[in-house]
């Protein structure tokens, strides 16, 4: 968390390059990775995001890996403004899909020894955050950024041996959602 | 240069204000049930026949001269005339409270109200008379998925209750690592850790008085009623028929689920297996062989040298995954071997008329098997009864119970095997 934040003060102190904002629409790709911070657990991200700009917006759709919590990929839509075109100073929001991986903690069917099954949902993904960015050449940039991510993690467990307080021939299936809230810290290039 | 400084102090203010409140919660819904109780005594106070009722959750079968009795699941008895297998007409029904067993010897009617098991004479179909009643002899159904009652009462319902809890999420908990789910919440972490032969040859479930189903905790032998619980087998004294004793009764093991007689032999289905016990002493059968098999539900027929076992995955019972019938030569009980298997859908009871073997396979509908090869039955064919549970196969007409209706087949040209009626439910 140190280092990162390090970072991020790194490239606005040696930010003094205005970015050359572009007055047609260009393509944009943006990737990046960095660490999700919360109570639970730290881990690392990655995203890519690819799509148009156009004056002081970009728009695109994103493509994420978030181990936190539940291995998962968000699929979301991403609109950022730079505010300041003479710091670069930019601002994000992301909405979208946590779609999460069928990983042998949450089999399908009931298998072997298994003794339940597990029907994932898509639930909601989304974030918001400010960065900084500081230009490598004249296409492209090194940025930092901040931002709040909140996901979502659902699922139905259908349960075989669930019998304790359960009479047979009842529903026994639970459903369980948590909601992760972290600190998104990132470091990429946007070209 | 100025606002820049300023973003980055900004920056790491809000970023140690979100830390602190940062934290991940968790919620679980789920239905929390609460058992409904109420007397045994006011439970027997309501058996009494009366005008039929509509079929709507038909379970086991049993029929003795012209009448079908079915069984409506925990509410009582259809009794259906069956004169005319091509019409059958839906005449009366007795309430028995719990009722899921039953068979019939001498105009005695025997069946379990709950714990209980009830001798009902229905000589005077219209006005049925309670004989004797053998208590507790279902004592585990008091004990019914983690709720006890004390004897004399009974679990009749249950309340059910929407409920949903918020889960407890420390440090390092509320997330999946090494294949575990990590969490201080003891609900959230459970998943963690994770016939009738109505035939065969011409003796087995059939008695001189009637045919069960093989998917049947009733066997009538001479002059005893053999009833099995989860684990235990009662042997019950019925040469007075309106007055049936309690002989025998031994524990058997756990997840016992059905029995079938055959000559001088009780096979016995259990979740993990089958049971073969000899009558020598018929008060207290005597254990011979056993075969046993993944944990899965599993009733089983016999005759001189085959036994054939169903076996069937059920979510709500069961663990296991396999759907099979399974043929095994018996010629030495104390020593049963598999011989074969053959996949199917998820088969339930089944029946044998001479080299005819019917399996109700659900919702695959009723499996018809070329056994003249005992060892080695060949499918012939399939009837699309939808949720087929439980066969009788009697005088060349097999009596099927499925999900939707009773059903009746001419099979006695098994080339040409013919609808005779359907009652719908």
């Amino acid at each position: 968390m140190q280092k990162i934040l390090l970072i991020i003060c790194t490239i606005v102190c040696h930010n003094s390059i205005a970015q050359n904002i572009k007055t047609k629409p260009v393509f944009k790709s943006i990737n990046s990775f960095g660490t999700a911070w919360g109570s639970s657990q730290n881990v690392t991200i990655f995203e890519t995001i690819n799509g148009v700009s156009y004056k002081k917006w970009s728009v695109g759709l994103g493509v994420a890996f978030d181990g936190y919590g539940q291995q998962s990929t968000p699929v979301f839509l991403d609109v950022r403004k730079t505010i300041n075109k003479k710091s670069n100073l930019f601002v994000y929001a992301d909405a979208g899909l946590n779609i999460p991986w069928r990983t042998t903690n949450f089999p399908k069917n009931y298998e072997g020894t298994n003794t339940a099954a597990f029907t994932l949902k898509n639930t909601f993904y989304g974030e918001v955050g400010i960065g900084l960015k500081t230009p490598l050449n004249t296409s492209s940039f090194l940025f930092a950024s901040i931002g709040y991510s909140y996901k979502t993690f659902s699922y139905q467990q259908h349960n075989i041996n669930r019998w304790w307080g359960v009479p047979a021939n009842f529903d026994k299936s639970e459903e369980f959602e948590f909601y992760y809230k972290r600190i998104a810290l990132r470091l990429g290039v946007e070209f | 240069m100025k606002l820049v400084s300023k973003t980055a102090i900004s920056i790491c203010v809000l970023s140690l204000a979100l830390t602190s409140c940062l934290k991940d919660v968790g919620t679980k819904k789920y239905k929390r049930y609460s058992p409904i109780i109420e007397k045994m005594e006011s439970q027997l106070s309501k058996i009494k026949s009366s005008t039929p009722l509509p079929i709507t959750n038909a379970g086991k079968l049993f029929v003795i001269g012209n009448y079908v009795y079915l069984n409506e699941k925990e509410k009582g008895i259809h009794v259906i005339d069956n004169t005319n297998p091509s019409n059958p007409i839906n005449k009366y029904f007795i309430t028995i409270p719990g009722n899921t067993d039953l068979v019939i010897k001498n105009n005695i009617l025997y069946a379990n109200c709950y714990t209980d098991i009830v001798a009902i004479n229905i000589s005077n179909i219209n006005n049925v008379t309670k004989t004797k009643v053998l208590e507790d002899v279902f004592s585990d159904l008091r004990f019914v998925s983690g709720f006890t009652v004390p004897q004399r009462d009974v679990i009749v319902g249950w309340n059910i209750k929407d409920t949903i809890i918020d889960l407890e999420i420390g440090e390092g908990q509320g997330i999946w690592k090494n294949g575990s789910y990590i969490t201080n919440d003891w609900a959230g972490g459970v998943f963690l850790t994770g016939s009738d032969l109505a035939n065969i040859g011409s003796a087995a479930a059939n008695n001189s008085n009637g045919k069960a189903g093989s998917t049947s905790r009733f066997a009538l032998v001479n002059d005893y009623l053999y009833a099995v619980s989860n684990g235990t087998l009662n042997a019950i004294n019925i040469a007075n028929n309106s007055q049936p004793t309690i002989a025998g009764k031994q524990q058997i093991g756990w997840n016992i689920e059905t029995i079938y007689p055959f000559k001088n032999n009780l096979f016995i289905g259990s979740q993990n297996g089958m049971f073969i016990y000899n009558l020598n002493n018929a008060a207290m059968p005597a254990l011979t062989g056993s075969f046993s098999h993944a944990r899965l539900c599993d009733p089983v027929i016999a005759d001189d040298n085959y036994a054939y076992i169903t076996l069937h995955s059920s979510e709500d019972v069961c663990v296991g995954t396999q759907n099979e019938l399974d043929v095994v030569n018996i010629t030495n009980l104390s020593a049963p071997v598999l011989l074969k298997q053959i996949n199917l859908t998820k088969p339930q009871g089944l029946a044998k008329d001479g080299n005819t073997l019917f399996v109700c396979d659900d919702n695959a509908g009723l499996r018809i098997f070329d056994a003249i090869d005992p060892a080695n039955p060949l499918l012939k064919q399939t009837l699309s009864i939808a949720g087929a549970y439980d066969i009788i196969c009697n005088n060349g007409v097999a009596i099927i119970s499925a999900k939707g209706g009773l059903y009746q087949y001419d099979y006695s040209n098994v080339n040409n095997i013919t609808k005779l009626s359907t009652i719908n439910y």
